[in-house]
Protein backbone atom coordinates (compact mmCIF):
# COMPACT_ATOMS: atom_id res chain seq x y z
CA UNK A 1 0.00 0.00 0.00
CA UNK A 2 1.30 3.40 -0.94
CA UNK A 3 1.19 6.09 1.68
CA UNK A 4 1.91 9.68 0.84
CA UNK A 5 4.31 11.28 3.23
CA UNK A 6 3.69 14.93 3.96
CA UNK A 7 7.43 15.78 4.06
CA UNK A 8 7.99 15.41 0.30
CA UNK A 9 5.15 16.48 -1.89
CA UNK A 10 5.21 15.06 -5.40
CA UNK A 11 4.72 18.51 -6.88
CA UNK A 12 7.81 19.63 -5.06
CA UNK A 13 9.75 16.66 -6.42
CA UNK A 14 8.70 17.34 -10.00
CA UNK A 15 9.51 21.02 -9.70
CA UNK A 16 13.03 20.09 -8.60
CA UNK A 17 13.77 17.87 -11.59
CA UNK A 18 14.54 19.98 -14.66
CA UNK A 19 13.78 17.13 -17.06
CA UNK A 20 10.30 16.65 -15.55
CA UNK A 21 9.67 20.31 -16.31
CA UNK A 22 11.01 19.79 -19.83
CA UNK A 23 8.41 17.05 -20.39
CA UNK A 24 5.84 19.28 -18.66
CA UNK A 25 4.76 16.46 -16.35
CA UNK A 26 1.76 16.85 -14.09
CA UNK A 27 0.52 14.78 -11.16
CA UNK A 28 -2.96 13.67 -10.25
CA UNK A 29 -3.40 12.26 -6.79
CA UNK A 30 -6.48 10.12 -6.23
CA UNK A 31 -6.43 8.88 -2.66
CA UNK A 32 -3.34 6.74 -2.30
CA UNK A 33 -2.86 6.40 -6.05
CA UNK A 34 -0.43 8.51 -7.92
CA UNK A 35 -1.03 9.15 -11.58
CA UNK A 36 1.18 11.18 -13.87
CA UNK A 37 0.01 13.06 -16.88
CA UNK A 38 2.05 14.20 -19.85
CA UNK A 39 0.14 16.76 -21.93
CA UNK A 40 0.86 16.74 -25.64
CA UNK A 41 3.45 19.20 -26.91
CA UNK A 42 4.71 19.48 -30.51
CA UNK A 43 8.33 18.92 -29.50
CA UNK A 44 7.53 15.39 -28.24
CA UNK A 45 6.86 14.09 -31.74
CA UNK A 46 9.16 11.31 -32.92
CA UNK A 47 7.51 10.42 -36.19
CA UNK A 48 5.98 13.41 -37.98
CA UNK A 49 4.42 11.21 -40.70
CA UNK A 50 2.06 9.14 -38.51
CA UNK A 51 2.25 11.38 -36.32
CA UNK A 52 3.36 9.63 -33.12
CA UNK A 53 5.16 10.53 -29.91
CA UNK A 54 8.82 9.57 -29.72
CA UNK A 55 9.42 6.14 -28.16
CA UNK A 56 12.07 7.70 -25.99
CA UNK A 57 9.55 10.19 -24.62
CA UNK A 58 7.26 7.36 -23.55
CA UNK A 59 10.21 5.51 -22.01
CA UNK A 60 11.35 8.63 -20.16
CA UNK A 61 7.81 9.35 -18.98
CA UNK A 62 7.38 5.82 -17.60
CA UNK A 63 10.79 5.95 -15.96
CA UNK A 64 9.95 9.28 -14.35
CA UNK A 65 6.59 7.96 -13.11
CA UNK A 66 8.20 4.90 -11.54
CA UNK A 67 10.89 7.09 -9.97
CA UNK A 68 8.42 9.53 -8.41
CA UNK A 69 6.13 6.77 -7.19
CA UNK A 70 9.07 5.12 -5.47
CA UNK A 71 10.40 8.36 -4.00
CA UNK A 72 6.98 9.25 -2.63
CA UNK A 73 6.04 5.80 -1.33
CA UNK A 74 9.38 5.24 0.36
CA UNK A 75 9.87 8.85 1.40
CA UNK A 76 13.33 8.96 -0.15
CA UNK A 77 15.53 11.99 0.20
CA UNK A 78 17.46 11.38 -2.99
CA UNK A 79 15.93 10.55 -6.35
CA UNK A 80 16.20 6.80 -6.99
CA UNK A 81 18.65 5.86 -9.75
CA UNK A 82 17.62 3.47 -12.51
CA UNK A 83 19.80 0.36 -12.87
CA UNK A 84 17.93 -1.64 -15.45
CA UNK A 85 14.92 -0.56 -17.46
CA UNK A 86 12.93 -2.56 -19.96
CA UNK A 87 10.17 -1.00 -22.04
CA UNK A 88 7.71 -2.88 -24.21
CA UNK A 89 5.96 -0.77 -26.82
CA UNK A 90 2.50 -2.07 -27.60
CA UNK A 91 0.93 0.71 -29.68
CA UNK A 92 2.08 3.86 -31.36
CA UNK A 93 1.41 6.83 -29.10
CA UNK A 94 -0.93 9.38 -30.63
CA UNK A 95 -0.27 13.10 -30.22
CA UNK A 96 -2.63 13.44 -27.25
CA UNK A 97 -2.31 13.40 -23.47
CA UNK A 98 -0.62 10.33 -22.00
CA UNK A 99 -1.20 8.98 -18.50
CA UNK A 100 0.86 6.60 -16.42
CA UNK A 101 0.75 4.66 -13.19
CA UNK A 102 3.45 2.70 -11.41
CA UNK A 103 3.17 -0.30 -9.16
CA UNK A 104 5.90 -1.24 -6.70
CA UNK A 105 6.55 -4.97 -6.68
CA UNK A 106 9.23 -5.11 -4.05
CA UNK A 107 11.50 -2.75 -2.15
CA UNK A 108 14.68 -4.24 -0.80
CA UNK A 109 17.56 -2.62 1.02
CA UNK A 110 19.33 -1.43 -2.12
CA UNK A 111 17.11 -2.31 -5.07
CA UNK A 112 13.43 -1.75 -5.78
CA UNK A 113 11.47 -3.48 -8.50
CA UNK A 114 8.73 -1.46 -10.16
CA UNK A 115 6.44 -1.79 -13.12
CA UNK A 116 4.54 0.96 -14.85
CA UNK A 117 2.04 1.35 -17.65
CA UNK A 118 1.24 4.26 -19.90
CA UNK A 119 -2.04 4.71 -21.73
CA UNK A 120 -3.93 7.32 -23.70
CA UNK A 121 -7.61 6.58 -24.35
CA UNK A 122 -8.30 3.74 -21.90
CA UNK A 123 -6.32 2.16 -19.11
CA UNK A 124 -7.02 -1.29 -20.59
CA UNK A 125 -5.22 -0.33 -23.79
CA UNK A 126 -1.68 0.45 -22.66
CA UNK A 127 0.65 2.23 -25.06
CA UNK A 128 3.75 0.89 -23.33
CA UNK A 129 4.78 -1.13 -20.29
CA UNK A 130 7.87 -0.73 -18.17
CA UNK A 131 9.76 -3.04 -15.85
CA UNK A 132 12.53 -1.42 -13.87
CA UNK A 133 15.04 -1.85 -11.10
CA UNK A 134 16.00 1.23 -9.13
CA UNK A 135 18.89 1.77 -6.79
CA UNK A 136 17.76 3.36 -3.54
CA UNK A 137 19.71 4.85 -0.69
CA UNK B 1 58.42 -27.02 -57.90
CA UNK B 2 58.52 -28.28 -61.49
CA UNK B 3 62.23 -29.10 -61.26
CA UNK B 4 61.69 -31.18 -58.16
CA UNK B 5 62.13 -34.76 -59.22
CA UNK B 6 60.07 -36.17 -56.40
CA UNK B 7 57.09 -33.95 -57.08
CA UNK B 8 57.14 -34.55 -60.83
CA UNK B 9 57.32 -38.29 -60.44
CA UNK B 10 54.24 -38.45 -58.27
CA UNK B 11 52.00 -36.10 -60.17
CA UNK B 12 53.27 -35.99 -63.73
CA UNK B 13 50.00 -35.16 -65.46
CA UNK B 14 49.11 -32.07 -63.51
CA UNK B 15 51.67 -29.98 -65.40
CA UNK B 16 50.10 -30.62 -68.78
CA UNK B 17 46.78 -29.01 -67.98
CA UNK B 18 47.61 -25.31 -67.94
CA UNK B 19 44.00 -24.17 -68.31
CA UNK B 20 42.72 -25.83 -65.13
CA UNK B 21 44.31 -23.49 -62.53
CA UNK B 22 43.28 -20.51 -64.58
CA UNK B 23 39.65 -21.64 -64.65
CA UNK B 24 39.76 -22.39 -60.94
CA UNK B 25 41.05 -18.92 -60.24
CA UNK B 26 38.39 -17.33 -62.43
CA UNK B 27 35.75 -19.36 -60.64
CA UNK B 28 37.09 -18.20 -57.29
CA UNK B 29 36.97 -14.56 -58.38
CA UNK B 30 33.41 -15.00 -59.62
CA UNK B 31 32.39 -16.56 -56.31
CA UNK B 32 34.04 -13.79 -54.32
CA UNK B 33 32.31 -11.21 -56.47
CA UNK B 34 28.92 -12.86 -55.91
CA UNK B 35 29.51 -13.19 -52.15
CA UNK B 36 30.50 -9.57 -51.95
CA UNK B 37 27.35 -8.58 -53.81
CA UNK B 38 25.18 -10.66 -51.50
CA UNK B 39 26.90 -9.23 -48.41
CA UNK B 40 26.63 -5.67 -49.61
CA UNK B 41 23.01 -6.28 -50.53
CA UNK B 42 22.36 -7.71 -47.06
CA UNK B 43 23.85 -4.78 -45.15
CA UNK B 44 23.51 -1.63 -47.22
CA UNK B 45 24.08 1.77 -45.73
CA UNK B 46 22.28 5.06 -45.89
CA UNK B 47 24.23 8.16 -46.75
CA UNK B 48 25.32 10.50 -43.96
CA UNK B 49 23.01 13.21 -45.33
CA UNK B 50 19.92 11.05 -44.95
CA UNK B 51 20.93 9.84 -41.49
CA UNK B 52 21.56 13.43 -40.45
CA UNK B 53 18.09 14.36 -41.70
CA UNK B 54 16.59 11.46 -39.78
CA UNK B 55 17.94 13.04 -36.60
CA UNK B 56 17.56 16.72 -37.24
CA UNK B 57 14.04 16.72 -38.67
CA UNK B 58 12.60 14.81 -35.70
CA UNK B 59 10.96 17.35 -33.36
CA UNK B 60 11.93 15.59 -30.14
CA UNK B 61 15.57 15.22 -31.18
CA UNK B 62 15.59 18.90 -32.11
CA UNK B 63 14.07 19.77 -28.72
CA UNK B 64 16.77 18.02 -26.72
CA UNK B 65 19.50 19.25 -29.08
CA UNK B 66 20.78 15.94 -30.43
CA UNK B 67 22.83 15.80 -33.61
CA UNK B 68 24.17 13.13 -35.95
CA UNK B 69 27.85 12.47 -35.34
CA UNK B 70 28.89 9.95 -37.95
CA UNK B 71 29.15 6.41 -39.07
CA UNK B 72 32.08 4.01 -38.56
CA UNK B 73 32.85 0.33 -37.95
CA UNK B 74 31.30 0.52 -34.46
CA UNK B 75 28.00 1.76 -35.87
CA UNK B 76 25.98 4.94 -36.14
CA UNK B 77 26.70 7.69 -33.61
CA UNK B 78 24.65 10.51 -32.13
CA UNK B 79 25.77 13.35 -29.92
CA UNK B 80 23.94 15.24 -27.19
CA UNK B 81 25.60 18.33 -25.70
CA UNK B 82 25.08 18.78 -21.93
CA UNK B 83 22.17 21.05 -21.06
CA UNK B 84 20.84 22.39 -17.76
CA UNK B 85 17.18 21.71 -18.53
CA UNK B 86 17.81 17.98 -19.11
CA UNK B 87 19.11 17.35 -15.59
CA UNK B 88 17.41 14.49 -13.77
CA UNK B 89 19.02 14.84 -10.35
CA UNK B 90 19.45 18.44 -9.17
CA UNK B 91 21.97 17.42 -6.48
CA UNK B 92 24.46 15.61 -8.69
CA UNK B 93 23.55 17.56 -11.90
CA UNK B 94 23.50 14.28 -13.83
CA UNK B 95 21.41 14.16 -16.99
CA UNK B 96 18.04 12.36 -16.61
CA UNK B 97 17.86 8.65 -17.35
CA UNK B 98 14.93 9.45 -19.62
CA UNK B 99 17.12 11.53 -21.93
CA UNK B 100 19.56 8.65 -22.28
CA UNK B 101 16.59 6.35 -22.95
CA UNK B 102 15.29 8.61 -25.73
CA UNK B 103 18.71 8.94 -27.34
CA UNK B 104 19.38 5.21 -27.17
CA UNK B 105 15.98 4.56 -28.72
CA UNK B 106 16.65 6.96 -31.56
CA UNK B 107 20.21 5.70 -32.07
CA UNK B 108 18.90 2.16 -32.35
CA UNK B 109 16.30 3.31 -34.86
CA UNK B 110 18.98 4.96 -36.97
CA UNK B 111 21.05 1.76 -36.95
CA UNK B 112 18.01 -0.14 -38.25
CA UNK B 113 17.40 2.41 -41.04
CA UNK B 114 21.07 2.20 -41.93
CA UNK B 115 20.91 -1.59 -42.13
CA UNK B 116 17.65 -1.60 -44.11
CA UNK B 117 19.27 0.83 -46.53
CA UNK B 118 16.14 2.83 -47.22
CA UNK B 119 13.60 4.82 -45.29
CA UNK B 120 10.85 2.50 -44.11
CA UNK B 121 8.48 3.12 -41.20
CA UNK B 122 9.90 1.41 -38.13
CA UNK B 123 8.72 1.21 -34.54
CA UNK B 124 10.37 0.20 -31.28
CA UNK B 125 8.98 -3.08 -30.04
CA UNK B 126 11.23 -3.66 -27.07
CA UNK B 127 13.96 -1.62 -25.45
CA UNK B 128 16.08 -2.83 -22.56
CA UNK B 129 18.60 -0.53 -20.93
CA UNK B 130 21.23 -1.14 -18.26
CA UNK B 131 22.64 1.92 -16.57
CA UNK B 132 26.25 1.30 -15.52
CA UNK B 133 27.23 4.67 -14.14
CA UNK B 134 25.95 8.25 -14.08
CA UNK B 135 26.86 10.35 -17.12
CA UNK B 136 29.52 12.92 -16.25
CA UNK B 137 27.98 16.41 -15.96
CA UNK B 138 29.17 19.01 -18.52
CA UNK B 139 30.33 16.32 -20.99
CA UNK B 140 28.70 15.51 -24.32
CA UNK B 141 26.82 12.23 -24.35
CA UNK B 142 27.54 9.97 -27.31
CA UNK B 143 25.36 7.09 -28.49
CA UNK B 144 26.81 4.38 -30.72
CA UNK B 145 24.39 1.82 -32.11
CA UNK B 146 24.72 -1.07 -34.51
CA UNK B 147 22.13 -3.36 -36.02
CA UNK B 148 23.69 -6.80 -35.79
CA UNK B 149 20.82 -8.78 -37.27
CA UNK B 150 18.11 -7.88 -39.71
CA UNK B 151 15.24 -10.10 -40.74
CA UNK B 152 12.42 -9.18 -43.10
CA UNK B 153 10.33 -7.64 -40.34
CA UNK B 154 12.54 -7.24 -37.27
CA UNK B 155 15.85 -5.48 -36.63
CA UNK B 156 17.97 -6.33 -33.57
CA UNK B 157 20.21 -3.59 -32.24
CA UNK B 158 22.90 -3.19 -29.61
CA UNK B 159 23.79 0.32 -28.46
CA UNK B 160 26.04 2.06 -25.97
CA UNK B 161 25.88 5.48 -24.36
CA UNK B 162 29.26 6.90 -23.38
CA UNK B 163 31.23 10.12 -22.86
CA UNK B 164 33.71 9.46 -25.65
CA UNK B 165 35.21 6.09 -24.69
CA UNK B 166 32.89 3.29 -25.80
CA UNK B 167 34.71 0.88 -23.45
CA UNK B 168 33.59 2.91 -20.43
CA UNK B 169 29.84 3.05 -21.11
CA UNK B 170 27.23 5.04 -19.21
CA UNK B 171 24.49 2.71 -20.40
CA UNK B 172 23.97 -0.25 -22.71
CA UNK B 173 20.82 -1.00 -24.66
CA UNK B 174 19.42 -4.00 -26.44
CA UNK B 175 16.41 -3.43 -28.62
CA UNK B 176 14.16 -4.90 -31.25
CA UNK B 177 12.45 -2.85 -33.94
CA UNK B 178 9.56 -3.84 -36.12
CA UNK B 179 10.00 -2.85 -39.75
CA UNK B 180 6.63 -2.23 -41.29
CA UNK B 181 5.79 -3.28 -44.77
CA UNK B 182 3.30 -1.12 -46.58
CA UNK B 183 0.05 -2.91 -45.78
CA UNK B 184 -2.65 -3.67 -48.33
CA UNK B 185 -4.95 -1.23 -46.55
CA UNK B 186 -2.59 1.73 -46.81
CA UNK B 187 -1.84 0.75 -50.40
CA UNK B 188 -5.52 0.90 -51.26
CA UNK B 189 -5.83 4.20 -49.45
CA UNK B 190 -2.91 5.65 -51.36
CA UNK B 191 -4.25 4.53 -54.74
CA UNK B 192 -7.79 5.71 -54.00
Amino acid sequence: MITLQPTITPEHLFAQIPFARFLNLELDIAGTELRTHMPFAPHLIGNPLVPALHGGVIGAFLEMTAMVQLAVAENLEQTPKPVGVSVQYLRSAKPVSTYAEAHINRVGRTIANIEARAWQDARENPVALLQAHFLIG
Amino acid sequence: MSDCFFFDARRPKAQYVPTAPFLLKANLFLKLFLIQRVVSKKMPHLSDDILQQLVETIPYMKAIGASYLGHDAEGVSLKLPYREDLIGDPHTRVIAGGVVTALLDHGCGLAVWDAVGEFKPIATMDLRIDYMRPATPELDLIITASCYKLTRSVGFVRAFAHDGDIHDPVAAAQSAFIISKPSLKSHQKASA
